[in-house]
């Protein structure tokens, strides 16, 4: 089994049971979420994200109002939250020899721009849905996956969530080579 | 709770009174376990947000790593030695903190600065800052454990349940802390 295998069988086999409740109470956190930690996916590609406070920390009443909109967020690193996330960055651990970063995004499932469009990374990802499922397109192929799959997405291949019409959280697990 | 009247206009008094109130009658469920679950969330503990307090009566704060983020293993072991640790602007951590934070809003018209104090409460290290003041209100609300409180010249032992109301300028510490304790104070200008 190479290295990717191996990462991808601990991640599959872990289990991380997260709720749409339990997500938003970690984003009331706000000292969690310091300035450029999460941000909202819109039509600028997540550039434009006006959901933190003068103080610098998180908003949480701009964050929720988008999210009810439909509109995906995005919130990287947080194999810190939990207890099940740290233990599988600890098995990950003695793999890779470093900390991973694993990335939420979710959303509610109702607006047309379900993620980023179709794009690519110079490392590979794999990315396990926690609950709801959507529709990917990786490379050519288009299918639908949800909890209990793993979407596997070589470095530099084109992929992009291309339909998600129901509450939904996935993790996505950058794994460089 | 301790006698406080003297040095505050009856405004003063009713702002207080009202807090005192409030932050009696909010349940704050936290354990020594939620504590230490809530702490691993170490990208929630930058540098400044969580120090202990030792022997040179100020504190130390050399357990974090390159990106800002509490080792907590390092933590762990200062606690587990005894030490007492601080973490300030707390009010974030959880639906009841929230919850507290948002009904003083409504009276002051502004957040509220809320630290923890956490110890395993072994008296084997200092047991907290010694002997000082501040220029503004403190109230402080024992989550866990007790402790032998000195607030001006009167001693008491405070525990959950009670609240420990130290004016502005008043000399305060805790003196004796033999079991696992968790307090809250709240920083109120009056």
């Amino acid at each position: 089994m190479n290295y990717i295998e191996e990462c991808t069988k601990i991640i599959s086999n872990h289990d991380v049971s997260f709720t749409e409740y339990d997500i938003l109470n970690f984003i009331k956190m706000r000292r969690r979420w310091p300035h450029g930690t999460l941000s909202v996916i819109n039509y600028t590609h997540g550039k434009n994200n006006y959901v933190y406070e003068c103080d610098g920390y998180l908003n949480y009443p701009k964050v929720k109002d988008l999210y009810d909109l439909g509109f995906t967020v995005q919130a990287p690193h947080i194999l810190d939250l939990t207890e099940e996330l740290r233990e599988l960055d600890d098995k990950l651990y003695t793999i890779r020899g470093t900390q991973t970063v694993g990335n939420f995004y979710f959303s509610k499932g109702t607006n047309n721009l379900p993620s980023f469009p179709p794009h690519t990374h110079d490392y590979n990802v794999v990315v396990k849905p926690i609950y709801g499922q959507a529709e990917w397109l990786v490379g050519e192929d288009t299918f639908v996956a949800g909890p209990g799959d793993i979407i596997f997405i070589p470095m530099e291949c084109p992929h992009a969530v291309v339909k998600g019409e129901e509450p939904r959280l996935s993790i996505t697990f950058n794994l460089d080579e | 709770m301790n006698s406080y009247q003297q040095q505050f206009t009856p405004d003063d008094e009713r702002y207080i009174n009202d807090c005192a109130d409030i932050i009696a009658s909010q349940s704050i469920d936290l354990t020594e376990e939620k504590i230490l679950d809530l702490l691993q969330i170490n990208k929630r503990w930058p540098k400044g947000s969580i120090e202990t307090i030792n022997h040179s009566s100020y504190t130390s704060a050399e357990y974090f790593d390159c990106n800002n983020c509490l080792i907590y293993s390092e933590w762990k072991r200062l606690y587990d030695l005894g030490f007492t640790s601080h973490m300030t602007d707390t009010l974030d951590l959880t639906k009841d903190l929230r919850e507290l934070n948002q009904r003083l809003y409504d009276i002051k018209g502004s957040s509220t600065v809320g630290n923890l104090y956490i110890t395993k409460g072994t008296n084997s290290r200092r047991v907290s800052f010694p002997l000082h003041n501040h220029e503004y209100l403190v109230i402080v609300k024992p989550i866990y454990g007790s402790c032998v409180w000195q607030v001006g010249n009167e001693t008491e032992e405070y525990g959950p349940g009670d609240l420990i109301i130290i004016p502005p300028g008043m000399a305060h510490c805790v003196h004796e802390s033999t079991e696992p304790r968790l307090s809250l104070t709240l920083n109120l200008t009056a």
